[in-house]
Order: structure tokens, then C-alpha cells, then sequence
């Protein structure tokens, strides 16, 4: 029998933990679901997720050293602030419009002129370079702007100088026209919302403590020494016969090298660790680029996940009927 | 220029269908499931949930082509009492039902957090 055999047609209860919750960065905990279940969800949010990104870029004047492809794949990078977007905007493909309309894209146009800048700079800083950041470009619309922080500590504690894009000389100008469409993952990573999504499973750990309360405490100290510190460490700094996982992050990465040496201390010849991955409990790790909040990304990509299904659910339905 | 559009990775065009399916003619109570648009997301999600059931004798899938948009879901079952499209029928049940309990739980969870930090 397989490790996947439960009660058949049974569906899991997965029980959510939230860890901890900032503006941009969420680290949760889904217990008693599957690799399968984390892993489909992890896809989703890196894949479908729909976001806004630049897609067009329209150069009219650029004499700076930078080519026009380089430039327009910088803009395309750049995370753009989708706050009530997926409300109001559609994809462009689906829009009724010949090329875009306000319904499916917003424009953004940047133009920057050396010599114009310069004018207003001191005499000793008109021949620095001057650099042409994501705070030049002009949005036609109010909701649609480039982020710039990922969370409003940021925007407290930092100066807002913008993303870098072009530096230009004198006599150099750069004068574009972009437009911002709405896209996922899965067409270019561009549009990805999240800058970190990762699971991984919880550690299982138990430790033989009477075996370990044997040991010479020199001996504890070794076992706790061959993982690097602040992995291992004792339950109680005073007492010191119990040895506990500090970090539960690294442990399995030192669980080959903790079995060897426990194996050799042990007049049993067994391990005193026992850690496994597990099957059942994750703990997902989640970044947000500052276009859409943390929290989001989750509940569109759980949402994305329905609605695929449902779309499953009709087509089974559909051959069903027919095969009947 | 005669790159595919990007958005055909994963959207059906106009005449496409969600999904075809085509029983094996030489393997009792088998099948295969052939999902256009769709990849390892919901191809692996289903032969887990499929091979969870005692019932179940075989589940697979495989992606053909990195450049073929299609996912194949290939199915056997014990007896004939359910047929590969039963199996199906329950695996997508069992795993609606379980994005409903993960959804409704991260919600509660969130707005939980957030009321504690204020
Ligand atoms: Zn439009």
C-alpha cells in the first residue's frame, strides 16, 4: 500500500498557520494536504497570477548610448502598481479595441533632455551624468504608476530615488512612449508578481534525549558543533543535557552528517536523531514585487487553481455524457 | 515573426476543446485524458489525487511536447464498476473541496493575523 492510499475519494482538510505577515512578505504554513497541492499552488503564483507590465515601447528620440531594445527591456521589467486593476482592466486580447484602449492598457510617456535638466543645475554639476529613473515616466492614468517601495515602512524609512534606467551626457535626450498591458507569468516572466515563492517541507525531529543525557558533555558539544551554528543548540543554556533544533530551516541538510556521528557515540549503534521530511506539512515562503499585496498573490493563485478545476469539472462532464 | 502569440501557452483558441478523451481499445477500464492549454500545475495535481483511491490501478501523466500546450492524463482502474471518467470525476470532486476548505482557512488565518498586528 502507498503512502497515498487514505480513505479513498476523501478529500484533505489542509488547515492554514500564517507565521508571519508583512505588507510584501508572508511566510505560512498549510498542514495535512500534499506535495502535489503545495507544488500546483507555487506554480500558479509564479505562473498565473495576472499582473501589469510595460509591453510596447515607442522611442522617438534616443541619443543615448543605450540601444532601443535594452532600454525597452528595462521598462518592460519594472513593476507597475496594479492597485484595483484586475477590476477594472481586461486583457487586451479580449478587449474590443483595434490596438489598446483605456479599457485594456494605460500609457506611460517619459522624455528627458540633458541640456534641459541642466539648466537648472549649479555650474559645477551641469557636466554630471544624469541618470533617467522610473520616476520620469508620466502615467496618463492615477492608478497605474511604477512601484517604488515594496511596503510603506520602506517608503518611510527611504529616499524615493526611483528605478535607474538610462544615465545620458550632455546633448543626449531619450523621449518614449510605453504602453502597459495586463499578462501572466507564463507568457514572460516579466509579469511575474513575486520575487521569492518558494515551500519547503517541516521537519519531522525527534531526539533520543536519555541517550543524549548519557553522553559526556563534550561529546553533546561535538554533536552540536558538526552542523554550523545556531542550528543545533541545548534546550536549556544552564542545564545543557538536551539538545534542540534551533534551526528548523537546515536541519535536513544536516541530518546524514548528525546520524554518522550519533551512530559512533551510541553504545547501540542507532542514531540519536530522527528527521524526516514531511509528506503532509509545508511551509511556504512568499516575496511580493509591491504590484499586488502579499496576501493576494496567495488568494489569486488558490483562485486560479478553482477555476481551472471547474473548467475540468465541465469538460469531464461534457465527455461523460457523450461516452454515456 | 511567426513566433506562436504568447497567450496561446494557455489560452483555448476559438474552436479548441477543454479536453478530449480516448478509452483504450486494448487495456481494460483504461483511458486517456488529453487537457489542451493545461501542464504539470494540473497534470500532477490529478495523478495524485487519482492514485490516492484504492480503485485506482494506474495514473500518469505526461506533457508530449514542450511545445504542444497539452497535457495527457492516462487512467486504469480496478473493475469496471468506475471507469476512468468516474475516477476523474471524483479526483477533480475531492480536490475542489479541498481549494475550498485552503481558501476559506487562509482567509480566516490573514484576517486573523491582521487584526492582531493592527
Ligand atoms: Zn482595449
Amino acid at each position: 500500500m502507498s503512502v497515498y492510499a487514505v480513505a479513498s475519494g476523501r478529500s484533505r482538510v489542509p488547515q492554514v498557520s500564517v507565521r508571519d505577515l508583512e505588507e510584501n512578505t508572508m511566510c505560512f504554513e498549510v498542514r495535512d494536504t500534499d506535495c502535489s497541492t503545495a507544488n500546483s499552488l507555487r506554480r500558479v503564483m509564479v505562473g498565473e497570477v495576472v499582473s501589469m507590465a510595460i509591453d510596447l515601447v515607442t522611442f522617438e528620440e534616443n541619443t543615448s548610448v543605450v540601444n532601443d531594445e535594452i532600454i525597452a527591456h528595462r521598462l518592460g521589467l519594472v513593476p507597475i502598481n496594479d492597485r484595483d486593476i484586475r477590476r477594472r482592466f481586461r486583457h487586451t486580447r479580449d478587449c474590443d479595441c483595434d490596438s489598446h484602449c483605456d479599457f485594456c492598457a494605460a500609457t506611460l510617456k517619459l522624455h528627458v533632455s540633458f541640456d534641459d535638466r541642466a539648466k537648472d543645475l549649479p555650474e559645477h554639476e551641469k557636466n554630471n551624468p544624469l541618470t533617467v529613473t522610473t520616476l520620469d515616466l508620466v502615467s496618463d492614468d492615477p492608478d497605474v504608476a511604477p512601484v517604488h517601495f515594496v511596503s510603506k515602512r520602506e517608503e518611510s524609512t527611504s529616499q524615493e530615488t526611483g528605478i535607474a534606467l538610462v544615465k545620458l551626457a550632455k546633448g543626449q535626450e531619450l523621449k518614449l512612449t510605453c504602453i502597459a498591458k495586463l499578462g501572466c507569468g507564463k507568457e514572460h516572466a516579466k509579469w511575474i508578481p513575486v520575487s521569492k515563492c518558494v515551500f519547503r517541507p517541516v521537519p519531522e525531529v525527534t531526539w533520543d534525549d536519555a541517550a543524549v543525557a548519557e553522553l559526556a558533555p563534550t561529546l553533546r558539544d561535538a554533536i552540536i558543533q558538526v552542523c554550523p551554528a545556531g542550528v543545533l543548540g541545548y534546550a536549556d543554556d544552564r542545564d545543557r543535557s538536551k539538545i534542540e533544533v534551533k534551526d528548523e530551516a537546515a536541519i535536513l541538510d544536516f541530518a546524514d552528517d548528525i546520524h554518522a556521528l550519533t551512530k559512533t557515540l551510541n553504545p547501540t549503534g542507532k542514531s540519536m536523531l530522527f528527521a524526516r521530511p514531511s509528506t503532509t506539512n509545508f511551509i511556504f515562503d512568499v516575496e511580493s514585487l509591491g504590484s499586488i499585496p502579499v496576501d493576494d498573490v496567495v488568494l489569486c493563485g488558490i483562485n486560479e487553481l478553482k477555476r481551472k478545476l471547474t473548467n475540468l469539472q465541465l469538460a469531464v462532464n461534457e465527455i461523460a455524457e457523450t461516452e454515456a | 515573426m511567426n513566433a506562436p502569440e504568447r497567450h496561446k501557452k494557455y489560452q483555448l483558441d476559438d474552436d479548441e476543446k477543454r479536453m478530449t478523451y480516448k478509452n483504450d481499445e486494448k487495456i481494460p477500464n483504461a483511458g486517456t485524458f488529453t487537457i489542451n492549454k493545461e501542464d504539470h500545475t494540473v497534470g500532477n495535481l490529478l495523478r495524485m489525487q487519482i492514485l490516492r483511491s484504492p480503485d485506482t490501478k494506474f495514473a500518469g501523466y505526461q506533457l508530449p511536447h514542450p511545445l504542444m500546450n497539452e497535457c495527457r492524463v492516462k487512467i486504469q482502474t480496478t473493475s469496471a464498476n468506475l471507469t476512468p471518467i468516474g475516477a476523474f470525476q471524483r479526483a477533480i470532486e475531492d480536490l475542489q473541496s479541498e481549494m475550498d476548505i485552503l481558501d476559506r482557512n487562509f482567509r480566516e488565518q490573514v484576517a486573523k493575523k491582521k487584526a492582531e498586528s493592527g
